[in-house]
């Protein structure tokens, strides 16, 4: 089977595919690559990858960009020679990661040009449909679109999605990831030297508001070499050396004499601006652990099972891009980001921990760790409990829904009164729906009726957000059922509704049990 | 794949399903030059778009079974992704 895997994002979510291609692999596919030229070397070394095409947007565009009338037509020409070499590859399956609108016109346009040929060609992740709408043809991406990409729809910073990122591109490709899935390029040779333990840290990240500044990152490495006794090694890319040689200098200002001269004995050794994203692997497999805010780096770590400690902002989502490698830890911060100290001493007692391991010493460390998530390995079970009950709560709710879990119950008085009102409305809205169906009743006023009901729902939802999952799962199902006749689109309502019905009433602890869609995670 | 029907569930404008993605990443430190640069671009993205507005008339007419209208749109989406990213990191 010949599959084409698009992925139009950035360098760390194109690694956090490599478990699913190789997964794929595993299962006898020749697997091809669509990605943006300027992050096509996170392809670099995964073997599972036969070919990779570029979709180069600086290509297609200059000429319409030089010129808008004149240079349209070329521009087209240049899109249409990409879309016919991919079609001429003649792939079986097309599995589109990226979410995108662009992403799902591509995959649309790839299956018309099958389809012209007599080809059927399969596909997963966002499509379209003949008119044009949006399609959403399985279950996993149904669920991004409902409950991860709601964020960038409304410029919401919750995350209530607890499953990584890895594990949703597989269950989209309907593959099961193994552990060894997890697994970075062949193991090379550098072309300079290492010391022999070392901590890695990456010093920035595609935001700064998702990663520490030059002076408490200079901070937090001088204290690693004072206290810890060991070396750090600086790792970034070319744009990044400006903010290594400023944190070079902040250790500098705290007391650590920096030796220019690169080399195994330096105790802080900058790389960044100086080495390919295969030896970043490299390096990355030989550190004791890395340290990081949310980078690419990250999820490169997870690939080789380097352990990470994470600092992760409240910008990103620990769940979705976090570390995967077993014992990796996450300390998460709001405004201000971690005390130094508690930096310092969660490295400790991570690099204790190895420490312990090797000699295999019976004492234990007195530590006791302020990471708000211990990581226990990329297939860890999915996380039902943490000191967030609001959270908790609402995760629950989401793992009903898709997971087809148990209804978490709704406890405290306010939650059971919104649920009683939307319990209501939803009781006029089926009612409505019957009318329609069995012809009785003017349309158009029907139709407001409808139209009303969908308003007060978000209020509900507004006043109440611990329900907005049954909201975005709901409005997701109905964009999901697509153009079809109006007697369907009725029947196909009244079955959704039916399931919202189930939902609320199982949170309001009625004896009927609740029969969602069930993601194979 | 579902053919074309009568009625749709779906608002006649999808809205946007992830953040967009630019080749084109700034530095947060621009200087004046890079500040220029963006603009023009910026303006250029726009005129090309409003471009490929004009042709919309050719997808009312022919819809998405045609391959032209198809292909509008993806390049339509591509300058419009370019757009937004581009307005973002302003």
């Amino acid at each position: 089977m010949k599959i084409l895997v698009l992925q139009l994002a950035r360098l760390g979510d194109i690694f956090q595919t490599w478990p699913t291609l190789h997964a794929l692999e595993r299962q006898g596919a020749e697997i091809h690559v669509l990605v943006r030229p300027k992050f096509c070397a996170a392809t670099v070394g995964c073997s599972a990858i036969h070919r990779v095409h570029e979709f180069d947007t600086s290509a297609i565009l200059s000429t319409v960009l030089d010129d808008s009338r004149r240079g349209l037509s070329p521009s087209l020409e240049a899109l249409d020679s990409l879309l016919h070499r991919l079609d001429m590859e003649k792939y079986d399956r097309i599995i589109n990661l990226s979410f995108s609108p662009l992403s799902s016109w591509i995959t649309f346009e790839l299956e018309m040009r099958a389809f012209a040929r007599e080809m059927a060609i399969g596909t997963a992740g966002y499509t379209r449909h003949i008119d044009g709408t949006l399609a959403i043809p399985d279950d996993a991406s149904a669920y991004f679109f409902a409950q991860v990409g709601y964020r960038a729809q409304s410029g919401s910073t919750e995350s209530i999605n607890r499953l990584s990122l890895p594990r949703l591109f597989a269950t989209i490709a309907s593959v099961d990831p193994e552990a060894e899935d997890w697994r970075g390029p062949t193991r090379s040779r550098l072309p300079f030297d290492l010391p022999e333990k070392f901590v890695a840290v990456h010093v920035g990240a595609s935001d700064e508001n998702k990663t520490l500044d030059a002076d408490h990152w200079g901070e937090v490495a001088a204290r690693i070499v004072r206290r810890l006794e060991c070396p750090v090694v600086l790792l970034g890319s070319n744009a990044e050396i400006e903010k290594a040689e400023a944190i070079v200098a902040s250790v500098e200002r705290n007391g650590v004499v920096v030796s220019r001269a690169s080399g195994s004995h330096s105790r802080i050794l900058s790389l960044v601006g100086k080495t390919d994203l295969n030896e970043i692997f490299e390096v990355l497999h030989r550190s004791s652990l890395l340290v990081a805010g949310d980078s690419a780096l990250v999820q490169m770590a997870s690939l080789v099972g380097t352990r990470v400690l994470n600092l992760s902002s409240r910008h990103v989502s620990h769940w979705e891009t976090g570390p995967g490698s077993q014992g990796s830890r996450i300390i998460l911060y709001g405004g201000a980001a971690p005390a130094t100290e508690a930096i310092i001493c969660e490295i400790e007692n991570m690099m204790f921990e190895t420490a312990q391991k090797e000699s295999d010493r019976s004492s234990l460390s007195a530590y006791i760790s302020i990471a708000d998530r211990k990581v226990a390995g990329p297939l860890e079970p999915i996380v039902e409990n943490t000191s967030d009950g609001y959270a908790d709560f609402t995760w629950k709710l989401i793992s009903a829904i898709y997971l087809g879990t148990e209804v978490p119950v709704a406890t405290d008085d306010r939650l059971q009164e919104i649920l009683k009102q939307w319990c209501e409305v939803q009781s006029i809205e089926n009612h409505q729906l019957h009318s329609l169906k069995m012809k009785n009743g003017n349309e158009a006023q029907i139709g407001s009726i409808l139209e009303r009901i969908d308003q007060v729902t978000g209020l509900l939802v507004e006043a109440e957000p611990r329900l907005g999952p049954i909201e975005r799962w709901l409005s997701t199902e109905r964009i999901r059922l697509g153009p079809q006749s109006y007697d369907n689109l009725i029947d196909n309502f009244l079955v959704l509704n039916e399931r919202l019905e189930s939902i609320l009433l199982s949170l309001c602890q009625v004896e009927e049990r609740h029969d969602g869609h069930q993601l194979d995670i | 794949m579902n053919h074309k029907m009568k009625y749709s569930s779906q608002p006649s404008i999808a809205a946007p399903l992830s953040a967009p993605i630019t080749d084109t990443q700034p530095s947060t430190r621009a200087n004046s030059t890079q500040v220029e640069d963006k603009r023009i671009l910026l303006i250029k993205l726009s005129d090309a778009a409003a471009r490929i507005r004009d042709e919309a008339e050719l997808i009312r007419r022919t819809g998405f079974t045609d391959r032209a209208s198809r292909l509008l749109r993806i390049l339509g989406e591509t300058v419009e992704e370019q757009r937004v990213a581009l307005g973002k990191n302003k």
